[in-house]
C-alpha cells in the first residue's frame, strides 16, 4: 500500500514538474502532457493491471472439495442419527409386542447399509413361551421385514 | 505476525469437523459481542434490538463527525472572510484553506478506511466460521447438492470480494483522496476527471461482484434445490413401498431427524444473520454519520462561496460513501448466502 501511494505521489510530482517546465503552448508541451497523462493513469490503475487470481481452477476445486467434505459430514451425521432412531423405535416396537405376549426380553436390532438403513437382523434373549415366540417371529417377519433366519435367539 | 496467527487459527477452526447433529452458529467477534441482541431466537425481535442499539450508537458518532464538520465550516468561513484581500492573496488563501480542509479530513478519513477494512476482514472471518455450520446442517436436512454448491460459491465470492477490497479498492480509495486533494489545491481538471474515473471503477467493481454473486446464487439455488427435492421425493417413494410397519418407523425416524436438522439450521441462520449485522452495525453507523454530515457540510459551504473547499468536502463524502458500499457489500453477501442456506431444500 505504502509503495503504491509513494509511486502515485512520485508520478504526480514528475508529471507536474515536467508539464510546468516544458510549458503548454509548444508541440513538445502537448506531447509531454499526453505522456504525463498516460503515465499518471497507468500509475493509478496499476493495482488493476497487476491483479492476478492465481491458480483459479485449483482454488475452485479446493473450495468444491471442501464443500463436499462438509456436506458429507452433515449427511453422515444425519444418517447416524436416523439409524439410532430406527434402532430405538424398532426395539421399542419388538419389546411392546413381546410384553403384550407376556414375555420380558432384551433386544438388539442390527441395520443394513442402505441409503436409509433398515433392520436386517435381531438378537433376542429372555424368557418366552413357545407360542409367544412363534407369534413374535411371525410379527417380526411380516411387519418389520426381518426374515426368521435373521432372528437370533440366545 | 499476529494477523498470520489469527488467520491460521481461523482456518484450523473452519477445518474442524462439525459435531454430529449439533449445529450452533459461532459467537461473533469480541468487537460485536456487546451489540448482539439478547433475543436471538426471533429475527424480527433481534433486528429491532439491533436497530435501537444502532440509534444509540448514532449519537457519539454524530458528535465525533460534528466536531470535524464544525472545524471544516470554520476554515471555510475564514476563507470566505479572507477572500477580499488584495492582489494574489485570494489564490493563496484558497490554496491554504483547501490544504487545511484536506488536513482535517485526511486524519478522520484514514481512521474510517482502517475501520472499514477491519470490518470487512472481521465479516469475512466470521463467514468462514458460519458457513461450515450452515452447510453441514443443510446437508443433514437432505440438501447435499445445494449445500456443496452454496458453500463453494459463497466461500469463493467471500474470498474474491475480500481480495478485491484489500488489493484494489482500498488503494483506489487512497488514490481518489490524493487526486481530490491535489485536484482541489491546483485546480487541475484532468486530475478531477481521473478521480471520478477511479471512484466509478471502484463502485463498478463492487456492483459487479455483487451482481455476479446474486446471479450465481439464484441459478445454483434453483438447479441444486430441485435436484435435492427430487432425491428426497425418491427416498419418500422408496419408503412408502416398504412393509407398512417398518416403512412407518423408517419414515418417522428420518422425518424427525430432517425436521430437527432444519430447526437447528434455522436457529443457526437467525443467530448468524444477527451476528453479521452486529459486526457491521458500529462501523456502518460511524462511517454513515461521517458520510451524512460531510454531505451536509459540503452543501453549507455553498453559502460561503468556497468552491474548492466545498468541492473537496463533497469528494470526501463520496469516499465515505464508497467505504459504506464496501462494508455493506460484504454484509449483503454473507446475509444473502445465509438466507439461501436457510431456505434449504425446495
Amino acid at each position: 500500500m505504502e509503495e503504491y501511494l509513494l509511486r502515485l505521489a512520485a508520478a504526480a510530482l514528475i508529471c507536474g514538474v515536467a508539464t510546468t517546465i516544458i510549458g503548454k503552448k509548444s508541440t513538445l508541451g502537448a506531447v509531454v502532457r499526453l505522456l504525463a497523462g498516460i503515465y499518471l493513469t497507468l500509475s493509478i490503475v496499476s493495482p488493476w493491471l497487476s491483479f492476478r487470481l492465481n491458480n483459479l481452477e485449483d482454488w475452485s476445486r479446493q473450495l468444491n472439495s471442501e464443500g463436499e467434505r462438509i456436506s458429507n459430514s452433515g449427511q453422515e451425521a444425519a444418517k447416524e442419527a436416523i439409524a439410532e432412531s430406527i434402532i430405538q423405535r424398532t426395539e421399542t416396537y419388538i419389546l411392546d409386542k413381546a410384553n403384550s405376549l407376556g414375555a420380558v426380553l432384551t433386544v438388539e436390532v442390527i441395520l443394513d447399509n442402505g441409503t436409509i438403513p433398515a433392520p436386517c437382523q435381531v438378537r433376542l434373549s429372555g424368557n418366552i413361551s413357545p407360542y409367544a415366540k412363534q407369534s413374535l417371529c411371525i410379527a417380526m417377519e411380516q411387519e418389520l421385514g426381518i426374515p426368521s433366519e435373521a432372528q437370533i435367539w440366545t | 505476525m499476529r494477523k498470520l496467527a489469527l488467520v491460521i487459527a481461523i482456518l484450523l477452526l473452519a477445518a474442524l469437523p462439525v459435531n454430529a447433529m449439533d449445529y450452533t452458529a459461532p459467537s461473533p467477534p469480541e468487537s460485536a459481542e456487546g451489540l448482539m441482541p439478547a433475543e436471538t431466537q426471533s429475527f424480527s425481535q433481534g433486528l429491532w434490538e439491533l436497530i435501537s442499539k444502532g440509534i444509540r450508537l448514532m449519537e457519539p458518532s454524530l458528535a465525533q463527525a460534528g466536531k470535524l464538520c464544525v472545524g471544516l465550516l470554520a476554515i471555510v468561513m475564514l476563507n470566505s472572510v479572507l477572500q477580499n484581500l488584495p492582489g494574489n492573496m485570494k489564490q493563496v488563501v484558497a490554496f491554504v484553506s483547501t490544504m487545511a480542509v484536506a488536513g482535517l479530513l485526511l486524519g478522520q478519513t484514514s481512521s474510517m478506511i482502517h475501520l472499514g477494512r477491519e470490518t470487512v476482514q472481521e465479516l469475512s472471518d466470521y463467514g468462514k466460521l458460519l458457513l461450515p455450520v450452515l452447510t453441514a446442517s443443510l446437508a443433514a436436512q437432505g440438501g447435499v447438492t445445494s449445500a456443496t454448491a452454496l458453500y463453494a460459491g459463497t466461500a469463493a465470492f467471500d474470498m474474491l470480494l475480500g481480495v478485491v477490497i484489500s488489493k484494489l479498492l482500498i488503494p483506489m480509495v487512497y488514490a481518489a483522496i490524493i487526486l481530490s486533494v491535489v485536484g482541489s489545491a491546483t485546480g487541475m481538471q484532468r486530475l478531477n476527471k481521473l478521480r471520478d474515473f477511479v471512484k466509478w471503477l471502484a463502485a463498478w467493481s463492487l456492483k459487479t461482484v455483487l451482481y455476479v454473486f446474486t446471479g450465481y446464487i439464484t441459478i445454483t439455488g434453483v438447479v441444486s434445490g430441485s435436484a435435492d427435492a427430487t432425491a428426497l421425493k425418491v427416498t419418500k417413494l422408496t419408503l412408502s413401498g416398504m412393509v407398512p410397519v417398518v416403512g412407518g418407523i423408517l419414515s418417522d425416524a428420518s422425518e424427525a431427524v430432517l425436521v430437527g436438522a432444519g430447526v437447528m439450521k434455522n436457529a443457526a441462520g437467525i443467530y448468524g444473520l444477527l451476528a453479521i449485522l452486529a459486526v457491521g452495525l458500529s462501523p456502518f453507523v460511524k462511517i454513515g454519520a461521517h458520510y451524512l454530515l460531510l454531505k451536509l457540510t459540503a452543501a453549507l459551504c455553498g453559502a460561503f462561496d468556497a468552491k474548492e473547499a466545498g468541492g473537496l468536502i463533497q469528494q470526501f463524502s463520496g469516499i465515505m460513501g464508497l467505504l459504506l458500499g464496501m462494508t455493506a457489500a460484504m454484509t449483503m453477501l454473507l446475509m444473502v448466502s445465509t438466507v439461501c442456506f436457510m431456505k434449504g431444500v425446495g
